[in-house]
Protein backbone atom coordinates (compact mmCIF):
# COMPACT_ATOMS: atom_id res chain seq x y z
CA UNK A 1 0.00 0.00 0.00
CA UNK A 2 3.01 2.31 0.77
CA UNK A 3 4.02 1.42 -2.79
CA UNK A 4 0.66 2.76 -4.54
CA UNK A 5 0.89 6.37 -2.54
CA UNK A 6 3.85 7.17 -4.66
CA UNK A 7 2.75 9.63 -7.27
CA UNK A 8 1.11 8.10 -10.02
CA UNK A 9 1.62 4.33 -9.00
CA UNK A 10 -1.49 3.27 -8.95
CA UNK A 11 -2.39 5.18 -11.94
CA UNK A 12 0.56 3.12 -13.41
CA UNK A 13 -0.77 -0.03 -12.45
CA UNK A 14 -4.34 0.43 -13.26
CA UNK A 15 -3.35 1.71 -16.75
CA UNK A 16 -1.20 -1.63 -17.54
CA UNK A 17 -4.35 -3.80 -16.00
CA UNK A 18 -6.98 -1.71 -18.31
CA UNK A 19 -4.96 -2.02 -21.58
CA UNK A 20 -3.75 -5.72 -20.98
CA UNK A 21 -8.06 -6.70 -20.38
CA UNK A 22 -8.83 -4.49 -23.37
CA UNK A 23 -6.15 -6.17 -25.33
CA UNK A 24 -7.34 -9.42 -24.33
CA UNK A 25 -11.24 -9.11 -25.36
CA UNK A 26 -9.95 -7.47 -28.38
CA UNK A 27 -7.48 -10.66 -29.70
CA UNK A 28 -10.24 -12.82 -28.48
CA UNK A 29 -13.23 -10.80 -30.56
CA UNK A 30 -11.65 -10.39 -33.19
CA UNK A 31 -8.20 -12.97 -33.55
CA UNK A 32 -7.54 -15.68 -31.53
CA UNK A 33 -9.63 -18.54 -33.64
CA UNK A 34 -12.20 -20.86 -31.64
CA UNK A 35 -12.67 -23.76 -33.70
CA UNK A 36 -15.89 -25.67 -32.23
CA UNK A 37 -16.12 -28.62 -33.95
CA UNK A 38 -15.37 -30.36 -38.01
CA UNK A 39 -17.48 -29.27 -40.43
CA UNK A 40 -19.74 -31.86 -41.96
CA UNK A 41 -19.25 -32.65 -45.74
CA UNK A 42 -22.57 -31.82 -47.39
CA UNK A 43 -26.01 -34.01 -47.01
CA UNK A 44 -28.36 -35.71 -49.42
CA UNK A 45 -31.23 -33.53 -50.01
CA UNK A 46 -33.47 -33.60 -47.36
CA UNK A 47 -31.56 -36.13 -44.81
CA UNK A 48 -30.57 -33.30 -42.73
CA UNK A 49 -34.40 -33.27 -41.54
CA UNK A 50 -34.09 -36.49 -39.89
CA UNK A 51 -33.05 -36.55 -36.24
CA UNK A 52 -29.53 -39.10 -36.96
CA UNK A 53 -28.48 -36.49 -40.10
CA UNK A 54 -28.40 -33.83 -37.57
CA UNK A 55 -28.58 -33.94 -33.95
CA UNK A 56 -29.48 -30.89 -32.36
CA UNK A 57 -27.33 -29.78 -29.66
CA UNK A 58 -28.58 -29.57 -26.08
CA UNK A 59 -26.58 -26.22 -25.67
CA UNK A 60 -26.59 -23.59 -28.00
CA UNK A 61 -23.08 -23.71 -28.59
CA UNK A 62 -22.77 -27.57 -29.20
CA UNK A 63 -22.05 -28.51 -32.78
CA UNK A 64 -24.34 -30.97 -34.54
CA UNK A 65 -22.06 -32.21 -37.41
CA UNK A 66 -22.45 -35.58 -38.53
CA UNK A 67 -20.64 -36.83 -41.71
CA UNK A 68 -23.04 -37.81 -44.35
CA UNK A 69 -22.82 -38.97 -47.83
CA UNK A 70 -22.06 -36.48 -50.33
CA UNK A 71 -24.85 -35.45 -52.77
CA UNK A 72 -22.35 -34.02 -55.83
CA UNK A 73 -23.37 -34.40 -59.07
CA UNK A 74 -21.56 -36.99 -60.87
CA UNK A 75 -18.66 -34.95 -63.32
CA UNK A 76 -20.06 -34.76 -66.75
CA UNK A 77 -16.62 -34.30 -68.84
CA UNK A 78 -17.84 -32.71 -71.42
CA UNK A 79 -18.62 -28.96 -69.57
CA UNK A 80 -18.31 -25.86 -71.82
CA UNK A 81 -16.17 -23.40 -69.69
CA UNK A 82 -15.15 -19.96 -70.85
CA UNK A 83 -14.34 -16.91 -68.98
CA UNK A 84 -17.85 -16.08 -68.89
CA UNK A 85 -19.62 -19.12 -68.91
CA UNK A 86 -19.95 -23.00 -67.49
CA UNK A 87 -22.42 -25.59 -68.83
CA UNK A 88 -22.54 -29.24 -68.36
CA UNK A 89 -25.05 -31.51 -68.07
CA UNK A 90 -26.71 -29.93 -64.66
CA UNK A 91 -25.30 -27.18 -63.80
CA UNK A 92 -25.42 -23.46 -66.00
CA UNK A 93 -23.72 -20.05 -65.40
CA UNK A 94 -23.32 -16.82 -67.27
CA UNK A 95 -21.17 -14.27 -65.70
CA UNK A 96 -21.97 -10.70 -66.90
CA UNK A 97 -20.10 -7.34 -65.86
CA UNK A 98 -22.28 -4.53 -65.33
CA UNK A 99 -21.33 -0.69 -64.98
CA UNK A 100 -24.21 1.08 -62.90
CA UNK A 101 -23.87 3.56 -60.17
CA UNK A 102 -20.49 4.33 -61.34
CA UNK A 103 -19.53 0.95 -60.16
CA UNK A 104 -18.29 -2.56 -61.74
CA UNK A 105 -20.86 -5.10 -60.65
CA UNK A 106 -20.54 -8.83 -61.15
CA UNK A 107 -23.70 -10.51 -61.52
CA UNK A 108 -23.48 -14.26 -62.46
CA UNK A 109 -27.10 -15.68 -63.20
CA UNK A 110 -27.24 -19.75 -62.56
CA UNK A 111 -29.31 -22.57 -63.67
CA UNK A 112 -29.33 -25.57 -61.67
CA UNK A 113 -30.74 -29.22 -61.95
CA UNK A 114 -31.10 -30.26 -58.55
CA UNK A 115 -30.92 -27.98 -55.34
CA UNK A 116 -28.28 -29.66 -53.41
CA UNK A 117 -25.72 -28.45 -55.87
CA UNK A 118 -26.32 -25.05 -53.65
CA UNK A 119 -23.87 -25.46 -51.29
CA UNK A 120 -22.18 -23.91 -48.37
CA UNK A 121 -18.31 -24.42 -46.93
CA UNK A 122 -16.69 -23.52 -44.05
CA UNK A 123 -12.72 -22.28 -43.71
CA UNK A 124 -10.59 -25.03 -42.98
CA UNK A 125 -13.71 -27.28 -42.86
CA UNK A 126 -14.02 -25.78 -39.12
CA UNK A 127 -17.18 -24.49 -37.37
CA UNK A 128 -15.73 -21.94 -35.10
CA UNK A 129 -15.33 -18.36 -34.49
CA UNK A 130 -12.88 -16.50 -36.16
CA UNK A 131 -11.44 -19.66 -37.87
CA UNK A 132 -11.08 -17.67 -41.87
CA UNK A 133 -10.05 -18.99 -45.09
CA UNK A 134 -9.83 -16.95 -48.57
CA UNK A 135 -12.96 -17.66 -50.70
CA UNK A 136 -10.56 -18.71 -53.65
CA UNK A 137 -8.86 -21.43 -51.55
CA UNK A 138 -12.38 -22.73 -50.04
CA UNK A 139 -13.70 -22.57 -53.97
CA UNK A 140 -11.00 -24.50 -55.30
CA UNK A 141 -10.83 -26.98 -51.91
CA UNK A 142 -14.49 -28.00 -52.88
CA UNK A 143 -13.93 -27.65 -56.42
CA UNK A 144 -16.22 -24.87 -56.72
CA UNK A 145 -17.70 -23.72 -60.16
CA UNK A 146 -18.86 -20.33 -58.65
CA UNK A 147 -18.43 -19.02 -54.84
CA UNK A 148 -19.06 -15.90 -53.46
CA UNK A 149 -18.31 -15.30 -49.34
CA UNK A 150 -20.98 -16.38 -47.36
CA UNK A 151 -22.65 -14.45 -44.03
CA UNK A 152 -19.53 -14.59 -42.06
CA UNK A 153 -21.01 -16.30 -39.07
CA UNK A 154 -18.00 -16.74 -37.50
CA UNK A 155 -17.75 -13.35 -36.73
CA UNK A 156 -20.67 -13.65 -33.93
CA UNK A 157 -20.79 -16.31 -31.18
CA UNK A 158 -24.85 -15.93 -31.76
CA UNK A 159 -27.26 -16.90 -34.19
CA UNK A 160 -28.41 -19.73 -36.32
CA UNK A 161 -26.20 -21.51 -38.21
CA UNK A 162 -27.45 -24.22 -40.43
CA UNK A 163 -25.11 -25.31 -43.77
CA UNK A 164 -25.57 -27.90 -46.01
CA UNK A 165 -28.38 -29.02 -43.64
CA UNK A 166 -26.44 -29.55 -40.82
CA UNK A 167 -27.22 -27.49 -37.55
CA UNK A 168 -24.04 -25.88 -35.85
CA UNK A 169 -25.76 -23.53 -33.68
CA UNK A 170 -29.40 -22.50 -32.55
CA UNK A 171 -28.73 -19.15 -30.54
CA UNK A 172 -30.76 -16.49 -31.28
CA UNK A 173 -28.95 -13.58 -33.22
CA UNK A 174 -28.24 -10.52 -30.89
CA UNK A 175 -29.55 -8.79 -33.36
CA UNK A 176 -32.76 -10.55 -34.44
CA UNK A 177 -34.49 -7.35 -35.99
CA UNK A 178 -32.76 -8.70 -38.81
CA UNK A 179 -33.96 -11.67 -41.13
CA UNK A 180 -32.20 -14.33 -41.90
CA UNK A 181 -32.62 -16.58 -45.34
CA UNK A 182 -33.59 -19.50 -45.67
CA UNK A 183 -32.78 -21.99 -48.33
CA UNK A 184 -35.37 -25.49 -48.49
CA UNK A 185 -34.57 -28.70 -50.01
CA UNK A 186 -36.44 -28.03 -52.91
CA UNK A 187 -34.22 -24.92 -53.98
CA UNK A 188 -36.59 -22.24 -52.93
CA UNK A 189 -35.85 -19.76 -50.60
CA UNK A 190 -37.77 -17.60 -47.42
CA UNK A 191 -37.29 -14.85 -45.73
CA UNK A 192 -37.20 -15.79 -41.47
CA UNK A 193 -36.74 -14.34 -38.17
CA UNK A 194 -34.60 -15.98 -35.93
CA UNK A 195 -37.05 -14.53 -32.95
CA UNK A 196 -40.16 -15.97 -34.23
CA UNK A 197 -38.97 -19.97 -34.88
CA UNK A 198 -36.09 -22.38 -33.84
CA UNK A 199 -33.25 -23.46 -35.73
CA UNK A 200 -34.61 -26.89 -35.49
CA UNK A 201 -38.26 -26.00 -36.53
CA UNK A 202 -36.00 -24.82 -39.87
CA UNK A 203 -34.20 -27.60 -39.99
CA UNK A 204 -37.70 -30.22 -39.48
CA UNK A 205 -38.91 -27.56 -42.21
CA UNK A 206 -35.71 -28.85 -44.40
CA UNK A 207 -33.53 -25.90 -44.50
CA UNK A 208 -30.51 -26.78 -46.19
CA UNK A 209 -28.75 -23.51 -45.76
CA UNK A 210 -29.50 -20.60 -43.39
CA UNK A 211 -27.61 -16.85 -43.84
CA UNK A 212 -27.78 -14.77 -40.80
CA UNK A 213 -26.58 -11.52 -42.29
CA UNK A 214 -28.88 -9.65 -43.97
CA UNK A 215 -31.38 -7.14 -44.43
CA UNK A 216 -33.53 -8.90 -46.92
CA UNK A 217 -32.84 -7.07 -50.45
CA UNK A 218 -36.13 -8.38 -52.02
CA UNK A 219 -39.34 -10.08 -51.29
CA UNK A 220 -42.16 -11.23 -53.34
CA UNK A 221 -40.36 -9.31 -56.41
CA UNK A 222 -40.86 -6.57 -54.61
CA UNK A 223 -37.67 -4.42 -52.87
CA UNK A 224 -37.69 -4.09 -49.10
CA UNK A 225 -35.03 -1.82 -48.00
CA UNK A 226 -35.79 2.09 -48.71
CA UNK A 227 -33.13 4.31 -49.51
CA UNK A 228 -33.78 6.44 -46.17
CA UNK A 229 -33.20 3.41 -44.05
CA UNK A 230 -30.13 3.31 -42.39
CA UNK A 231 -29.56 -0.27 -41.47
CA UNK A 232 -25.35 -0.16 -40.83
CA UNK A 233 -23.67 0.43 -43.86
CA UNK A 234 -26.85 0.82 -45.97
CA UNK A 235 -26.83 4.04 -46.73
CA UNK A 236 -23.65 4.58 -47.68
CA UNK A 237 -21.51 2.88 -50.80
CA UNK A 238 -19.59 -0.39 -50.29
CA UNK A 239 -18.32 -3.16 -51.82
CA UNK A 240 -21.64 -5.69 -51.56
CA UNK A 241 -22.62 -9.10 -52.21
CA UNK A 242 -25.95 -10.86 -52.33
CA UNK A 243 -27.81 -13.43 -53.44
CA UNK A 244 -31.13 -14.16 -55.10
CA UNK A 245 -33.58 -16.74 -56.96
CA UNK A 246 -35.34 -15.80 -59.97
CA UNK A 247 -37.34 -18.97 -58.94
CA UNK A 248 -36.23 -22.54 -57.63
CA UNK A 249 -33.03 -23.67 -59.10
CA UNK A 250 -32.75 -20.27 -60.69
CA UNK A 251 -30.44 -17.91 -59.11
CA UNK A 252 -28.22 -14.60 -59.58
CA UNK A 253 -25.21 -13.99 -57.48
CA UNK A 254 -23.67 -10.00 -57.58
CA UNK A 255 -20.84 -8.79 -56.10
CA UNK A 256 -20.00 -5.22 -56.46
CA UNK A 257 -16.40 -3.23 -56.41
CA UNK A 258 -16.11 -0.39 -54.12
CA UNK A 259 -13.76 1.57 -51.74
CA UNK A 260 -11.72 2.42 -55.15
CA UNK A 261 -11.21 4.89 -57.28
CA UNK A 262 -12.79 2.59 -60.18
CA UNK A 263 -15.98 1.75 -58.08
CA UNK A 264 -17.57 4.18 -55.94
CA UNK A 265 -19.42 0.69 -54.59
CA UNK A 266 -23.45 0.52 -54.00
CA UNK A 267 -25.95 1.35 -51.94
CA UNK A 268 -28.46 -1.33 -50.10
CA UNK A 269 -30.97 0.16 -51.97
CA UNK A 270 -29.05 -0.01 -55.41
CA UNK A 271 -27.99 -3.50 -54.85
CA UNK A 272 -31.64 -4.54 -54.02
CA UNK A 273 -32.25 -2.98 -57.41
CA UNK A 274 -29.63 -4.62 -59.44
CA UNK A 275 -31.52 -7.99 -57.76
CA UNK A 276 -34.78 -6.87 -58.94
CA UNK A 277 -34.13 -5.83 -62.21
CA UNK A 278 -32.31 -9.67 -63.04
CA UNK A 279 -35.22 -10.73 -62.31
CA UNK A 280 -35.02 -11.70 -58.45
CA UNK A 281 -38.43 -12.65 -56.75
CA UNK A 282 -36.36 -12.97 -53.51
CA UNK A 283 -32.76 -11.68 -52.30
CA UNK A 284 -30.75 -11.11 -49.63
CA UNK A 285 -27.81 -9.28 -48.66
CA UNK A 286 -24.50 -11.47 -47.33
CA UNK A 287 -21.63 -10.39 -46.00
CA UNK A 288 -20.02 -6.81 -47.54
CA UNK A 289 -17.05 -4.65 -47.77
CA UNK A 290 -13.71 -6.38 -47.54
CA UNK A 291 -15.53 -10.13 -47.63
CA UNK A 292 -17.03 -9.42 -50.97
CA UNK A 293 -15.34 -11.64 -52.97
CA UNK A 294 -16.68 -13.88 -56.74
CA UNK A 295 -14.46 -16.66 -57.31
CA UNK A 296 -15.66 -18.36 -61.18
CA UNK A 297 -13.46 -21.49 -62.58
CA UNK A 298 -10.81 -20.63 -59.92
CA UNK A 299 -10.81 -16.94 -60.71
CA UNK A 300 -11.17 -13.97 -58.37
CA UNK A 301 -13.50 -11.76 -60.95
CA UNK A 302 -14.21 -9.11 -58.93
CA UNK A 303 -11.31 -6.69 -56.80
CA UNK A 304 -11.48 -7.43 -53.22
CA UNK A 305 -10.65 -4.74 -50.64
CA UNK A 306 -8.92 -5.62 -47.53
CA UNK A 307 -7.98 -3.74 -44.51
CA UNK A 308 -9.62 -0.45 -45.94
CA UNK A 309 -8.74 0.41 -49.66
CA UNK A 310 -5.87 -2.09 -50.18
CA UNK A 311 -6.35 -4.60 -52.95
CA UNK A 312 -6.45 -7.99 -51.81
CA UNK A 313 -8.80 -10.95 -51.13
CA UNK A 314 -10.05 -11.18 -47.56
CA UNK A 315 -10.16 -14.25 -45.54
CA UNK A 316 -13.86 -15.31 -44.63
CA UNK A 317 -15.51 -17.43 -42.62
CA UNK A 318 -17.85 -19.26 -45.29
CA UNK A 319 -18.64 -19.54 -48.65
CA UNK A 320 -22.00 -20.19 -51.14
CA UNK A 321 -20.90 -21.94 -54.18
CA UNK A 322 -22.10 -24.43 -56.75
CA UNK A 323 -20.45 -27.52 -57.60
CA UNK B 1 -8.61 19.93 -8.46
CA UNK B 2 -8.03 22.71 -11.11
CA UNK B 3 -5.45 20.15 -13.01
CA UNK B 4 -7.40 17.57 -12.53
CA UNK B 5 -10.53 19.10 -14.02
CA UNK B 6 -8.50 20.22 -17.38
CA UNK B 7 -7.07 16.97 -17.74
CA UNK B 8 -10.43 14.97 -18.11
CA UNK B 9 -12.00 18.16 -19.98
CA UNK B 10 -8.96 16.83 -22.46
CA UNK B 11 -9.76 13.23 -22.23
CA UNK B 12 -13.09 14.22 -23.10
CA UNK B 13 -12.16 16.24 -25.97
CA UNK B 14 -9.78 13.98 -27.81
CA UNK B 15 -12.56 10.96 -27.46
CA UNK B 16 -14.65 13.37 -29.32
CA UNK B 17 -11.68 13.86 -31.37
CA UNK B 18 -10.86 10.05 -31.56
CA UNK B 19 -14.67 9.31 -32.68
CA UNK B 20 -14.66 11.92 -35.61
CA UNK B 21 -11.95 10.19 -36.79
CA UNK B 22 -12.58 6.53 -36.75
CA UNK B 23 -16.04 7.44 -38.06
CA UNK B 24 -14.72 9.23 -40.77
CA UNK B 25 -12.62 5.97 -42.06
CA UNK B 26 -15.53 3.26 -41.05
CA UNK B 27 -17.16 3.36 -44.69
CA UNK B 28 -20.52 4.44 -42.69
CA UNK B 29 -20.72 2.83 -39.94
CA UNK B 30 -21.08 4.35 -36.28
CA UNK B 31 -21.53 3.43 -33.06
CA UNK B 32 -23.93 5.31 -30.54
CA UNK B 33 -21.04 3.66 -27.95
CA UNK B 34 -18.31 5.36 -29.47
CA UNK B 35 -20.03 8.48 -30.10
CA UNK B 36 -21.03 9.25 -26.35
CA UNK B 37 -17.41 8.03 -25.55
CA UNK B 38 -16.63 11.82 -24.25
CA UNK B 39 -19.58 11.71 -21.76
CA UNK B 40 -17.47 9.68 -19.13
CA UNK B 41 -14.73 11.75 -18.94
CA UNK B 42 -16.98 14.97 -19.24
CA UNK B 43 -19.15 14.57 -16.93
CA UNK B 44 -18.32 11.95 -14.35
CA UNK B 45 -14.83 13.45 -14.72
CA UNK B 46 -14.27 17.04 -15.29
CA UNK B 47 -17.66 18.49 -13.96
CA UNK B 48 -17.31 16.88 -10.25
CA UNK B 49 -13.63 18.07 -10.45
CA UNK B 50 -15.01 21.81 -11.12
CA UNK B 51 -17.29 21.01 -8.24
CA UNK B 52 -14.93 20.03 -5.99
CA UNK B 53 -12.56 23.20 -6.86
CA UNK B 54 -15.55 25.62 -6.60
CA UNK B 55 -16.34 24.27 -3.52
CA UNK B 56 -12.48 24.15 -2.31
CA UNK B 57 -13.07 20.24 -1.14
CA UNK B 58 -10.59 17.49 -2.08
CA UNK B 59 -11.50 14.06 -2.24
CA UNK B 60 -9.56 11.57 0.04
CA UNK B 61 -6.85 10.01 -1.81
CA UNK B 62 -8.58 6.27 -2.02
CA UNK B 63 -12.02 7.71 -3.42
CA UNK B 64 -10.02 10.10 -5.97
CA UNK B 65 -8.09 6.42 -7.26
CA UNK B 66 -11.17 4.79 -7.30
CA UNK B 67 -13.48 7.57 -9.00
CA UNK B 68 -10.83 7.63 -11.50
CA UNK B 69 -10.53 4.25 -12.39
CA UNK B 70 -14.32 3.76 -12.13
CA UNK B 71 -14.35 7.08 -14.93
CA UNK B 72 -11.41 5.30 -17.14
CA UNK B 73 -13.66 2.00 -16.94
CA UNK B 74 -16.00 3.23 -18.21
CA UNK B 75 -14.84 5.22 -21.28
CA UNK B 76 -12.38 2.05 -22.15
CA UNK B 77 -16.00 -0.07 -22.18
CA UNK B 78 -17.54 3.05 -24.61
CA UNK B 79 -14.22 2.83 -26.91
CA UNK B 80 -14.21 -1.38 -26.60
CA UNK B 81 -18.00 -1.64 -27.73
CA UNK B 82 -17.60 0.72 -30.29
CA UNK B 83 -14.64 -0.80 -32.10
CA UNK B 84 -16.56 -4.14 -31.80
CA UNK B 85 -20.27 -2.59 -33.17
CA UNK B 86 -18.72 -0.94 -35.76
CA UNK B 87 -16.85 -4.21 -37.13
CA UNK B 88 -20.24 -5.51 -37.06
CA UNK B 89 -19.58 -7.76 -34.76
CA UNK B 90 -21.38 -8.57 -31.37
CA UNK B 91 -19.87 -9.08 -27.79
CA UNK B 92 -20.54 -9.41 -24.19
CA UNK B 93 -16.82 -8.67 -23.17
CA UNK B 94 -18.59 -4.87 -22.19
CA UNK B 95 -20.12 -6.05 -19.64
CA UNK B 96 -17.17 -6.02 -17.61
CA UNK B 97 -16.48 -2.68 -17.72
CA UNK B 98 -19.87 -1.68 -16.75
CA UNK B 99 -19.80 -4.21 -13.92
CA UNK B 100 -16.11 -2.83 -12.68
CA UNK B 101 -17.11 0.78 -13.60
CA UNK B 102 -19.83 0.71 -12.09
CA UNK B 103 -18.38 -0.67 -8.91
CA UNK B 104 -15.34 1.87 -8.79
CA UNK B 105 -17.82 4.44 -8.78
CA UNK B 106 -19.47 2.76 -5.80
CA UNK B 107 -16.86 1.91 -3.93
CA UNK B 108 -15.39 5.40 -4.38
CA UNK B 109 -18.72 7.19 -3.22
CA UNK B 110 -18.54 5.20 -0.17
CA UNK B 111 -14.75 5.49 0.60
CA UNK B 112 -15.91 9.63 0.15
CA UNK B 113 -18.53 9.06 2.31
CA UNK B 114 -16.86 7.15 5.03
CA UNK B 115 -14.18 9.74 5.07
CA UNK B 116 -16.42 12.38 5.64
CA UNK B 117 -17.86 10.93 8.81
CA UNK B 118 -14.94 9.87 9.99
CA UNK B 119 -13.74 13.70 10.00
CA UNK B 120 -15.57 15.58 12.49
CA UNK B 121 -15.32 12.61 14.79
CA UNK B 122 -11.58 13.18 13.99
CA UNK B 123 -11.85 17.00 14.85
CA UNK B 124 -13.35 15.97 18.04
CA UNK B 125 -10.62 13.71 19.00
CA UNK B 126 -12.83 10.55 19.20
Amino acid sequence: MKFLRRPYAYAGLFALFLAGLTAFFLLDTFVLPHALSAAATATPEGAAATPTASPAPAAGEAPAATAQPTAAATPVPTALVTDTAYRDGSISVTLTTLREYDTDIYVADVVLSDASQLKTALASDTFGLNVTEKASVMAQTHDAVLAVNGDYYGANARGYVIKNGVLYRQTVRSDSAYDDLAVYADGSFAIVNEAETTAQALLDAGVQQLFAFGPALVENSEISVSTREEVGQAMTSNPRTAIGMVSPLHYVFVVSDGRTSQSAGLSLYQLAQVLRDAGCTCAYNLGGGGSSTMVFNGEVVNNPTTGGKRSGERAVSDIVYIG
Amino acid sequence: MGRTCMTYAAVSALCALFYAVYRSLSFGEDSLFMRWMFVPPLALGALPALFCLLLGRRPVRWAFYLWNSGVALLACGCLFRGIVEMSGRFTQYDRVYWVLGGAALGAALLRAVFAAHRQPQKRRGV
